[in-house]
């Protein structure tokens, strides 16, 4: 499977947490990260997540370990938007990235505050007390990069996995996956959450 | 005309050389040197901040000064 995993989804793969509260969660993040360097999925990312990811690690693991992870990252990412390994595609993505541009600046307009649907009650991490999900501009790049590749988007941020998913992309909210749905998306299967 | 030529001819020269240089490499990584990496990370934990919670607010929030 091509997929695009957002900043906090690497950021809990790269570093062990002490807390022990995180600790499920980074094992998810890692045994989906895990099947990325194995090939069984494909990491495609958008150029600014690394950045992100970098300014994130840095502030909680040290700057020399940082810089580690970021190099496993870029190592095991098939692709970093713009810029490939490939020359030639290289050149062709200096021109796609006008329509990359465009398309996001049109679902910054469109989708960074949505109303929730009620109908969408069921849906893992629903919480009633509010009535809007709401995304910034960070989060409407990684939208659109994984809706113009054709990539399943694995985010644990709630807000932009209900907005994801309302707009047609498929994603998964890695909190509220079982382990065993971690196995299947590691195992390179796409689950079919009904919901 | 010419000028813009040879601009164009040395800004090709220069991707090209930054494409050998930063690109085309053989890269490689194995699950054994990101499990090497993740346990150099168990005891060296600065701050053990929820990832999620921390880029959500610096997403949506930041910091106003």
């Amino acid at each position: 499977m091509r997929l695009v995993l957002d900043s906090d989804v690497l950021v809990h793969a790269l570093r062990i947490p002490r807390n022990k509260e995180l600790l499920e969660i980074h094992e998810k993040a890692s045994a989906i990260f895990e099947s990325c360097i194995l090939k069984t999925n494909d990491l495609f990312l958008p150029s600014e997540i690394p950045i992100e990811v970098g300014a994130v690690l840095s502030k909680i693991i040290p700057q020399e370990l940082a810089r580690e992870g970021i190099e496993k990252l870029l190592l095991t990412a098939e692709e970093i938007y713009p810029f490939t390994s490939d020359a030639l595609l290289n050149s062709i993505y200096s021109i796609s990235s006008n329509i990359y541009f465009r398309e996001a600046l049109e679902n910054a307009l469109m989708f960074t505050k949505i109303k929730k649907n009620e109908d969408d009650r069921n849906v893992p991490g629903w919480k009633d007390s509010k009535t809007e999900a709401m995304i910034g501009g960070m989060d409407v790049l990684v939208l659109t990069y994984a809706q113009l590749k054709n990539c399943i988007l694995v985010t644990n941020d709630w807000s932009l996995w209900y907005v994801a998913r309302r707009t047609g992309i498929t994603s998964y909210w890695l909190s509220g996956l079982t382990d065993e749905m971690v196995s299947e998306i590691a195992d390179g299967e796409v689950i079919d959450l009904a919901i | 005309m010419q000028v813009a030529t040879n601009k164009m001819v040395r800004a090709l020269e220069e991707q090209t050389y930054m494409f050998k240089g930063h690109t085309l490499k053989e890269l490689a990584i194995t699950v054994k040197d990101y499990r090497d990496y993740l346990q150099s990370t168990k005891r060296t934990i600065v701050s053990d901040l929820d990832p999620t919670k921390l880029l959500r607010k610096l997403r949506t929030k930041g910091e106003f000064y």
